[in-house]
Parts: C-alpha cells; structure tokens; sequence
C-alpha cells in the first residue's frame, strides 16, 4: 500500500517537472527580456488576468455562450447521429441506399463545410448550433453503426423467439448492447464539438471564447489569449470527464456481466 | 451471387441519382435563389473555366505541398516522442501529462497564439498542420510500442540481444500496424488543417482560400467546386494510405 502511494506521488512530481520548468523559463525569460517574441509573457500577468477576467465576468460570461452552443450543437447532431446509424446498422437495405453518399460526404473535411454554412444560413447562432451539429453527426453516426452491428447474435435471436416488436427490440436488447460504442461516440463527438465551436467563432461570431481568442490576438493580447485557451481545455477536459462518469453509471450492470 | 452484389451497388446508386434529379429540377425552376443553390450545368461550367484558368490546379499545388510539408514535419516529430514514451517509461511520466493537457485544447484554439508569435506566415501554418498531425502519430507510435508481447520480450532477454535489436526486430515490426494507423489519421488530420490554416490564417493561396473568396463573392458555385475538390483529395490520400498499410503488412499474414 506504501509502495502505491510512493509510486502515484512519484508520478505526479515527474509530471510536473516539464511543466514547472516551462512556467519557469518563461519567467525568467521575461524578466531577463531576453526576446520580445510574444509568447514570453510572465507567468504572473497570465494568472493576474486570469483573475481579472474572472472578476470582471467576461470570460464566463464567453465560455458559457460556447458552452450553450456547444451542449445544443452537440445534442442536435449526436441525435440525428444516432438515429442515422442505428438505422443503417440495423437494416441492410437502408444502409445500401444510403451508404455511398453518407461515406461520400464523409471524405470533406468538416472545416470545409463552414464557408458553405454561412452562405446558407448567415452567421448567426444557428449557423454554429448547425456547424457543430453537422461535425459531431459523422462521428456518432459511424459508432452508433458499429455498435448496432456489433450486437451479439445471441441476443438478437432471443428476440426473435419472444416475438418482441422493433420498438421493443430497439430499447431492450440493441440499444443497451450497443452503449459502450455509442459512449465512444459521444467522448470522440465532444472533443470534436469543442473544435468545431471555437473554429466557428473564430470566423464568424461577436461572442463566446473562440470570439474571445480572435479580439485578443487582434489586440496582441497574449495573456487573455493563453488565459482563453487554458479555460477552452478545462472545460472541455471537465465535459470529458462527466461523460465518463455517466458512461460508468449507465454501465455499471456490465461489471457483473460475465 | 453476381447479381446480388450488381443490386446491392445499384441501391447505393438510387439516392444519389435522386438527389442530382432533385438539384437540377430545382434550379431548373428556379424554386430557389441561385445564389443558394446554382444548377449543375453552371457548376460544371464554372468548373470547366476555373480548370482553363489553371486556377484549379495552382491553388490544389499550394494546397498539397503545404499538407506534404506539415505531415512530414509532423509524423517526425510525433514518431519521435511517441517512441520515447513508448520505450521509456521515465519519459512518459516525464512528458505524458503535459501532452495529455495539451491534447484536451482543441487545436484550433492554437491559431491565435500562433498567429501572435509567428505573424501570418507559412511557417505559423506549417507548424499548425505539423502540430495536427503530431497528435494521432504519438499517440499510435506510443500504443504500439507498448503491444510488443511478453513472450517476444522474455525471447529478447534470453538471448541477450541488445537493446538496438530488441527494438529493430521486434518492437518496431509488432508496432507496425498502429503506426500505419497512425499515419493514415495523419494525413487525414493534416489535409483537414491545410483548409482550416488557409480559412483561419487568410493569407493568399491554396483551396481553402480559393473557397472562402469564392464565399466572400457569394459565388456558390466555386465553393460547390472547391468542396467536391477537397473531398476528393482528402478520399484519394486516404486511399493511398490505405494500400500502404496493406502492403507493408502482408507479412503478417494471419497474425
């Protein structure tokens, strides 16, 4: 028990020490003023403006705006992910009508689709709440397939003897078989949500962190832009990890599952 | 047999006809705006022209020799570090948790500082590109390095090979596969970030500048074009990389 707690403090420290060193360098290297490079600001003005930004509300008040675009953008498209690829894992037909063009459509990068997006639907809110739908629905729809597909035979014959109508197929035997991969989708699809979100209001948005990042570098504001970036990926880390724990809960019957 | 698998691809042929149909009713009746929708016969007129032009072609060089350059630079270094971890376990307790941090920053947030440090450069872009494409290339590397089996290593030890030949003979060729993978994700990733730096960088040159002037225009022709382009490109490197994997793991047999 010892020896654990030695080796998890161990590894902590060790993991630290680039960090450290990092801060470290920085500070010296503004304080020396070895370079007027940018990116050399003291550690010190990042945590005051942190602290201020804080304060003064702004930056919640931004990364709540992604936040929202990112829970409905997120929620929009996972959905039809879902349903799209349950679908095509389910009936083979569907998935032949619809296969070739879904994979065809696949191959565009998503930041392709934005300059398309605008053009269609302006760069209002809607404009991102669809951008990020559109990213995350791929992702989802190709996990959701696999994890339909995956679905022991075993399982799916039990169903065919009790005589259990779709609905009743779909809810109590495919869905929860299929949970783990559509929990991989869910993780893969928040991470690209977030990507997607900050992309958007890189370009077109008067508000919200991306926004926030793009007004500062404007105004070659270093420190707010490391302090946005910073909070971007402690938000999305915090979502991660949520998403893990309602994984663990929604799966907590598989520990018992031989 | 034969005709079934002739039905099977016809299906997949149904929905897109359709849809072809439908785009070109549409704007045959011009039900919608033009400018939301051009018909096919101008998109491909349009294309045709963009391809005398040489447009096309210029804009897809500057395109592909930026994703070359980043990849490259990229898989480098992300063979590299993730070979470090993979093999040290003192560096990856060293250098994993700061990657870890790193990687939860969507790397499009990246852009702003890059632009401040390095300005609007082909340097900043190349180095946003190589940063894309380091993620997936460390991270395979390092699954890899780690798959090598007990019995391989108890193998190595027994004879008393050196660490050079544990490492050539048999770590490196049983992380071949994730490696392989690895580079795949890459290059799609770095095809992904060429568009993206030439949108969020706005500077001259390449496809993803060409569509976003085409939207500026309001000319949604070209930016069906460039679209279509871009998939292309991204489903042919994809291609390429795919035989690659297949090839260079035919050894493998049944492994």
């Amino acid at each position: 028990m010892k020896k654990l707690m030695l080796d998890k403090a161990s590894n902590l420290l060790l993991g630290l020490i680039i960090p450290i060193l990092i801060v470290a360098c920085m500070e010296m290297v503004s304080r020396l003023e070895l370079t007027t490079s940018q990116l050399f600001v003291p550690p010190k003005l990042i945590l005051e403006t942190l602290i201020f930004l804080l304060k003064d509300g702004e930056l919640l008040r931004n990364l709540g705006i992604s936040f929202l675009r990112v829970t409905s953008g997120f929620l929009v498209g996972v959905t039809g992910g879902l349903v799209f690829g349950a679908a095509m894992g389910m009936s083979r037909k569907f998935e032949e009508y619809v296969g070739p063009l879904f994979h065809a459509l696949r191959q565009i990068p998503v930041l392709a689709w934005i300059p398309l997006l605008i053009l269609w639907i302006g760069i209002g809110e809607d404009f991102k709440v669809w951008f990020i739908a559109v990213t995350v629905f791929y992702p989802m729809a190709l996990n959701a397939c696999a994890g339909v597909k995956g679905v022991s035979k075993s399982y799916l014959e039990v169903g065919r003897v009790f005589d259990l109508g779709l609905l009743k197929r779909v809810s109590v035997i495919i869905l929860p078989a299929a949970l783990p991969s559509l929990f991989t989708g869910l993780r893969l699809s928040l991470s690209i949500a977030w990507m997607a979100v900050v992309g958007a209001e890189l370009v077109a948005a008067s508000e919200g962190v991306g926004y926030m990042m793009y007004r500062s570098r404007m105004q070659l504001q270093v420190d707010t832009v490391l302090v946005c970036i910073m909070a971007v990926g402690l938000t999305g880390y915090t979502m991660s990890l949520a998403l893990g724990k309602i994984e663990l809960f929604t799966l907590r019957w598989r520990r018992t599952d031989s | 047999m034969k005709a079934e698998h002739v039905m099977h691809k016809a299906r997949g042929l149904v929905v897109p006809i359709l849809l072809l149909a439908l785009w070109w009713v549409i704007a045959w009746n011009r039900w919608v705006s033009p400018l939301f929708l051009p018909s096919p016969e101008k998109v491909v007129a349009t294309f045709l022209s963009l391809l005398g032009e040489g447009k096309i072609v210029a804009n897809l060089g500057e395109s592909l020799s930026k994703v070359v350059k980043g990849f490259l630079i990229g898989i480098t270094a992300g063979f590299v570090l993730g070979l470090l971890m993979g093999l040290s376990r003192t560096a990856e307790k060293l250098l994993g948790p700061l990657f870890n941090a790193v990687r939860q920053v969507p790397i499009l947030a990246w852009i702003p500082v890059l632009i401040l440090v390095f300005g609007l450069t082909e340097l900043a872009k190349l180095i946003f590109i190589a940063l894309g494409a380091l993620y997936p290339m460390t991270l395979n590397t390092f699954d890899g390095c780690r798959q090598l089996k007990r019995e391989y290593l108890e193998l190595a030890r027994v004879f008393e090979y050196s660490r050079l030949r544990l490492l050539w003979r048999f770590t490196l060729p049983s992380a071949l596969p994730s490696i392989l993978a690895g580079l795949r994700v890459s290059l799609s990733e770095a095809w992904l970030l060429v568009i993206g730096a030439e949108i969020f960088f706005k500077t001259r040159g390449g496809l993803g500048d060409m569509m976003w002037e085409a939207k500026g225009k309001v000319r949604m022709d070209v930016v069906f074009i460039t679209i279509i382009i871009i998939g292309l490109i991204g489903f042919l490197l994809n291609q390429t990389m795919t035989l690659l994997e297949k090839r260079l793991l035919r050894w493998r047999g049944t492994n």
